[in-house]
């Protein structure tokens, strides 16, 4: 499966590439497969009985694209209703987010949309959203139809794909969708990296290329 | 020979299903880890008459293939029949009792034996050269769900209840309460006759009584007993026996073809008891003079034991392993397990397309069939002569003696380590925890009586669980759905925790824990699933003990974590463990600061689990034995052990790279970590550790210094992480102070300094108070010093020391405090102060 740095296509060594560094958060119901799709796309792992995250977990993952490598750090955050309070230290100064729910669990996908209402109302302007329904390989027990959550998709203007982290299915892609998505100017600003603790929602960067 | 017990091993070929998933889509799990999910309640039942179920495990070589290990004795009932050990009346009713008592307490446990025949039964001679028994091999229609989880034949004795025979298509395990009466019955009869049936009457003519005594409408009454009888007497095979009526009774009633007619084990005992007075059993506490005591020594002296004989026999089956054996492998050596090429399971001839000749054997692996009795050549081995095991505590005879040569030995070394913690264990009884944990601390515990120990340390006992029995556990509640997400995925990497059995008592203890805590507003977090599972393996038959050591556990060592909201509680807890980070190491607490390194990022699962999260159960375990004896800050010095395991990596990488060290914690040393974290609970003033929060529960065996009284307040989240280093308390400064185990910087002015202060203090230079590390420097004895250095102030100048505490901690100096008031409310409190 895919290899570490190489989602996304071959590096191109020597290329005219910049590297930029964009913060990607995953917010969901728990047990919905958050930390799967991680996995498969930072270590094309995929474990069936994945532990439950507790706060949260961090993981980077290089993509190339045609005129610049993108590398992502990855915040993986707890499912748990309770763990909520934590969660906008992750997604504050968040450039990108992926809502994941389960196409078997009805509940998980109601909670998909508050998570993307909290995100419009709190997170930077900006951010590239996208809803992943996730299991599509237990597609004969689905609960959430794939017409439902495309039409929410496109009237929230979120990315949207049925994915597998089990198969792998659109793993990879939700992943390039999101990285062509988001701004890559000229360089300006630090990375960010670092989680915004208390203070303030902080300026949203134009981009966060070097 | 020695004392040292034997074991025997049979073999179960588990059934194999693949591929089917249950309503949450995973993977259901396989009948061998439904049956190792099964097998603690089938160990947990107890009874002198009973072999002891020791061990239970999957094959790696054949993974269909499971392995049991039981109490094991090398002469069966059949045997000493044969032998005619068994003809004096007395014998006989000691017999009648002891297995029908045993049968009792499966019945009363619901666990059907099965299999009971004289074959299963063994017998035993003891000292006094009296025959005693032992049901074995029972049970396995509740291990193996009546005989749906095994595809292997399973061999019976023919004297099958009528029922089980008719059954014969179903499934050889239709056992029943009834027809383990009737099997009984059997046993019963061939003590009473004093032989074995089973040459004298063949399988044919068993089955012939049946039939004749079968019918529809029969008498209900109707019994086999008498054609038995009949049959032996016509073969002159009937052996002189005295008549017993009331036995005979029993036997005839047992043998009833209907079922529904026969009586329960109930009644049979009851019958037996009336009949046979109960045995009086000398108890060893039951000595009427000195003399007798005097006596009863010398005797047990003349015996000349090794003292292994006092080991439970898990104990000893544990050392047997730790002689380097394991069971499969030997089975696998001696031949008892046959792993064949996979190409041996082709037939021989294949032609047209689907016609073979020859199947070749059925599957990858075959076994024999029966019990093996595991050598233990290799324990014995070690066995010096002469010597003896015993505890080392009270009494410092016997191995003590060659205590230098032996502790090479590690069979000794492990056996003496048991007697010792048992000991221990009794005395905490009458003298308190604190007058063992030291002992124990340098003893280890062993896994075998771990969970002993663990309810010793954490004081359970039926009190602490009595609530939780009467729960109803089966009502809905509002964490359902979040246990039933969780579960399946907690510490999966350890067998038990795979199988449904446990999976279930795991929910049960989750359950139970949130009705009895809902009222303190406490709810289930995930990672309270991690949390629980090592009480419950460590009790995996008695979840209602698991769940009051995880009660009693987090009360102690995470206390309020789990409220509805904590996060006022878990700021607290990361703000100080950062402060004593500062403490103990400034220049990684600058770099993390700088580096916007902030404890929530990665401390919360940390603490939140007391570290069950992060951990491997078979190191955690190890780091809780620790634990359990040490303070509710203890965790504290834990994670700062586990942050000093990581220090030079992270001094030399960014904010990235750090959360992806601290997230991937590879070969950790936990005997390093438990080392490094007593170390700085010797270093860091108790004090220091102070939270609002903190569990009322304290530790009683610590020193003087725990014990101080406290009168610091809680800080505010604000104050808390405007402050760059711990607080100290007034009554462990002026403790420090009397005992000169402090450097006491005093920030006031030079005057006031000068006309009062404490004795052995510095006066810090009145620069505006800029940090001076040439002036620190050069104060006697302090570069080399572990001892805290505490700033006291005057009243109004409370930020500015506390700055400057904070100053010297960024420019690297460790061990810096400040004290949590002033000097002004202090001052009286001491006779310490010098006036000029």
């Amino acid at each position: 499966m895919a290899a570490r740095n190489s989602a996304g296509g071959a590096a191109r060594p020597g290329g005219p590439n910049r590297t930029c560094q964009f913060k990607l958060v995953l917010l969901g119901e728990s047990a919905v497969g958050k930390s799967s799709l991680v996995l498969r796309f930072v270590k094309g792992q995929f474990h069936e009985y994945q532990e439950s995250t507790i706060g949260a977990a961090f993981l980077t993952q290089t993509v190339c694209l045609d005129d610049a490598t993108i590398k992502f750090e990855i915040w993986d955050t707890a499912g748990q209703e309770r763990y909520h309070s934590l969660a906008p230290m992750y997604y504050r100064g968040a450039q990108a987010a992926i809502v994941v729910y389960d196409i078997t669990n009805t509940e998980s996908f109601i909670k998909a949309k508050n998570w993307v209402k909290e995100l419009q109302r709190q997170a930077s302007p900006n951010i590239v959203m996208a809803l992943a329904g996730n299991k599509a390989d237990v597609a004969q027990k689905r609960t959430v139809e794939y017409e439902e959550a495309n039409a929410y998709a496109e009237d929230n203007a979120l990315l949207f794909m049925e994915t597998s982290a089990k198969t792998s299915m659109n793993v990879n892609d939700i992943f390039m969708a999101i990285a062509k998505k988001l701004p890559i100017g000229p360089a300006q600003g630090e990375p960010t990296g670092t989680v915004d603790m208390n203070q303030p929602q902080q300026q949203q960067k134009g981009s966060c290329c070097k | 020979m020695g004392s040292f017990p034997q074991f025997g091993a049979f073999v179960l070929r588990a059934q194999e299903k693949t591929g089917r998933t249950c309503i949450n889509g995973l993977p259901v799990a396989s009948p061998a880890k439904q049956m190792l999910g099964r097998f603690p309640y089938l160990q947990s039942i107890r009874h002198d008459n009973l072999a002891v179920y020791l061990h239970f495990s999957e094959t790696v070589i054949a993974r269909d293939l499971v392995i049991v290990v039981m109490e094991h004795h090398s002469s069966t009932l059949a045997e000493s029949l044969k032998a005619g050990e068994i003809e004096e009346d007395a014998v006989k009713s000691v017999l009648y009792s002891e297995i029908c008592a045993a049968m009792e307490v499966l019945h009363r446990n619901n666990v059907i034996h099965g299999f009971l025949d004289i074959d299963s039964i063994v017998t035993i001679r003891k000292d006094n050269n009296d025959i005693s028994t032992k049901l074995s091999g029972y049970g396995l229609p509740f291990l193996t769900n009546y005989g749906k989880d095994i595809a292997s034949f399973m061999k019976f004795g023919f004297f099958l209840a009528p029922e089980r025979i008719l059954n014969e298509e179903e499934s050889l395990f239709a056992a029943t309460y009834q027809s383990d009466v009737w099997e009984l019955g059997f046993v019963l009869l061939q003590i009473y006759l004093g032989i074995v049936l089973e040459p004298d009457m063949s399988e044919s003519e068993y089955l012939e009584i049946l039939n004749k005594n079968f019918s529809f409408e029969s008498d209900k009454d109707n019994s086999v007993m008498e054609d038995i009888i009949q049959l032996l007497t016509n073969k002159k095979r009937l052996p002189y026996h005295k008549k017993c009526e009331w036995l005979e009774e029993i036997i005839t009633k047992c043998l009833r073809m209907d079922w529904e007619s026969r009586p329960s084990i109930n009644e049979v005992i009851e019958k037996i008891n009336e009949q046979i007075p109960k045995l009086t059993k000398r108890s060893i506490y039951d000595v009427m003079t000195a003399e007798d005591m005097r006596a009863k020594v010398k005797t047990e002296m003349a015996k000349d034991r090794d003292g292994f004989e006092k080991l439970s026999l898990e104990n000893a089956f544990y050392l047997w392993k730790t002689c380097g054996s394991s069971p499969e492998i030997i089975l696998l050596k001696k031949g008892i397990i046959q792993n064949h090429a996979p190409i041996s399971s082709y037939p021989i001839v294949r032609f047209d397309d689907f016609n073979q000749v020859d199947q070749g054997v059925e599957s990858q692996s075959t076994f024999e069939y029966g019990v093996f009795e595991l050598p233990k050549k290799k324990t014995l081995a070690r066995i010096e002569k002469g010597q003896k095991v015993s505890a080392r505590m009270f009494h410092k005879i016997g191995i003590t003696k060659n205590y230098d040569h032996l502790k090479e030995n590690i069979l000794y070394e492990t056996a003496s380590n048991m007697l010792t913690i048992d000991h221990l264990l009794n005395a905490s009884a009458v003298f308190g925890v604190s007058s063992i944990v030291s002992r124990l601390s340098k003893i280890g515990v062993i896994s075998t009586q771990r969970s002993d120990v663990w309810c010793t340390l954490l004081d359970i006992d039926e009190t602490k669980w009595s609530t939780y029995l009467n729960l109803d556990l089966l009502a809905p509640h509002s964490s359902d759905r979040q246990l039933e997400v969780d579960i399946p995925r907690c510490h999966q990497y350890d067998s038990f925790m795979t199988t449904p059995a446990v999976q279930e008592s795991l929910r049960k203890v989750l359950k139970g824990w949130q009705i009895i805590t809902e009222s303190d507003n406490y709810v289930y977090w995930q990672g309270c699933d991690s949390l629980a599972t090592p009480f419950l393996l460590a009790n995996m038959s008695k979840p209602y003990v698991a769940y009051a050591c995880f009660k009693e556990f987090t009360h102690r060592y995470c206390y309020k974590f789990y409220l509805k909201d904590n996060s006022e509680v878990i700021k607290e807890y990361l703000g100080i463990f950062y402060h004593l980070v500062a403490y103990i190491d400034p220049v990684l607490y600058k770099h993390l600061k700088n580096n916007g390194f902030d404890a929530e990022l990665f401390a919360i699962p940390w603490f939140l689990t007391c570290f069950a999260h992060e951990l491997p159960l078979s190191k955690l375990v190890r780091l809780w034995d620790e634990t359990m004896i040490h303070g509710n800050s203890f965790p504290l010095m834990i994670a700062l052990a586990m942050l000093n395991r990581l220090r030079d990596k992270l001094l030399s990488v960014n904010f990235n790279e750090m959360i992806i060290i601290i997230h991937d914690q590879p070969d950790l040393s936990i005997e390093e970590i438990i080392k490094n974290a007593k170390g700085y609970e010797t270093i860091i003033p108790p004090s220091c550790t102070f939270r609002a929060h903190a569990s009322p529960w304290k530790e009683n065996y610590a020193g003087d210094v725990h014990r101080l009284p406290n009168s610091m307040n809680g800080l505010s989240l604000g104050e808390l992480s405007q402050l760059h280093c711990p607080r100290l308390s007034t009554e462990e400064l002026l403790w420090r102070i009397e005992r000169n185990l402090i450097y006491l910087i005093d920030t006031r002015k030079e005057s006031e300094y000068q006309s009062e202060h404490f004795s052995n203090s510095f006066n810090h230079p009145s620069n505006g108070l800029v940090a001076d590390i040439d002036w620190l420097r050069f104060l006697p004895g302090i570069v080399n010093s572990e001892l805290p250095k505490c700033f006291i102030y005057e009243k109004n100048d409370k930020e500015a020391t506390e700055a400057l505490a904070g100053a010297y901690v960024m420019k690297g100096v460790p061990y810096v405090c400040v004290l949590h008031e002033s000097y002004e409310s202090i001052k009286d409190k001491s006779t310490l102060i010098v006036k000029t």
